[in-house]
């Protein structure tokens, strides 16, 4: 895939990088277990400082996206579509978790509560 | 790694005062602020040492003025004031000086002018500034230096000279050097440094990390 930095005013580069890499990722482009340029020939290349490929590489890595091998350098993630969905479940779960609480502290019962989501799905 | 610990030195009227940071071998800092800021004289106070300068300097570990000597083979100070013979050649100069330092050997350094594209047969005199400036970073490469100090190497020189010095720099930190450039040249900071000291009127205002902005494209296929 190509990695292309453009002068634009909002985003920073390593932002850039990190949203075309997630993109190339995400789309398949680059697959599981890929080996990514290391932090230094990056920035080489692109003409761009070592801080910043770094910060994009860590940024990826947070996110479970990519992973660094000790000595080694940077792989694609096996497992990171698997990763993406635990990680949106457990947001979903936090995101319920405090409409169930304004719910109990609103005096709902939990039938009440089932209910209210049984018509809003029916209604969906 | 550079330990920078609260240094402070005087210099004449001038003060700088509590300059505190560190980097680590593979990383470029830049030195940004305007004339009279304090930069010359902080690359003077790492260069020359003297009574009264307080704080503490920590190359690899061990305090500078202690270890001057060693510190001085581990470091290339480049700047366009420095003083060579005029009459010599580049390579008559580095065989002059190469006495000196341990790593220094003529095939290195026929190899590192090659590299920056200067000839060794031209004499000092006839060099250009940006020539002087690139012979000296050749010299330093040419004695395995492990820090660059370089006072406004880009200043008044053109993009493409620019482009050419950077691609140069990156070759030198991915061999693990670390370079500390003071400059005024805003668009040198945005996409090269990897770290910024601002310093104002001898203070250091800020240390941080930079995530530059592009101010032009590049492209590359992984």
């Amino acid at each position: 895939m190509k990695i292309i930095i453009k002068p634009q005013g909002t985003l920073a580069i390593y932002e850039q990088i990190v949203n075309q890499l997630k993109n190339g990722i995400l789309s398949g482009e680059l697959e599981t277990g890929e080996a990514l340029p290391s932090i230094r020939k990056l920035a080489a290349d692109l003409q761009v400082s070592v801080i910043t490929t770094k910060r994009a590489y860590e940024e990826l890595e947070k996110e479970g996206l990519i992973r660094s091998q000790a000595g080694k350098g940077f792989y694609v993630c096996e497992y990171n579509t698997d990763y993406l969905k635990e990680k949106q479940f457990m947001m979903l779960e936090t995101h319920l978790s405090e409409v169930i609480e304004e719910c109990k502290a609103a005096g709902l019962s939990k039938e009440d509560i089932l209910e209210m989501v049984e018509t809003l799905m029916e209604n969906n | 790694m550079l330990e920078i610990k609260d240094l402070q030195r005087k210099a004449g009227k001038f003060q700088l005062e509590h300059i505190d940071f560190q980097v680590e071998e593979g990383y470029l800092v830049g030195i940004l602020g305007p004339n009279g800021a304090g930069k010359t004289t902080f690359f003077k106070a790492l260069m020359e040492p003297k009574k009264g300068d307080k704080g503490t300097i920590l190359w690899m570990g061990k305090d500078i003025r202690k270890n001057h000597v060693e510190f001085l083979g581990d470091t290339a100070y480049i700047t366009e004031d420095m003083m060579f013979i005029e009459k010599l050649t580049a390579m008559e100069t580095a065989q002059m000086l190469g006495v000196f330092y341990e790593h220094y050997t003529d095939e290195a350094f026929e190899a590192c002018m090659e590299k920056v594209g200067v000839s060794k047969n031209i004499t000092i005199a006839g060099m250009s500034r940006g020539q002087k400036i690139r012979f000296q970073l050749a010299f330093g490469m040419a004695r395995k230096a492990k820090l660059y100090l370089m006072d406004e190497p880009t200043a008044g020189m053109d993009p493409a000279f620019r482009k050419e010095f950077y691609d140069l720099l990156r070759e030198i930190l991915a061999e693990g050097a670390t370079v500390l450039m003071s400059t005024h040249v805003q668009s040198d900071i945005n996409r090269n440094m990897d770290y910024v000291l601002t310093l104002k009127e001898g203070k250091q205002l800020r240390f941080q990390e930079n995530f530059g902005e592009a101010e032009e494209w590049s492209e590359v296929e992984i």
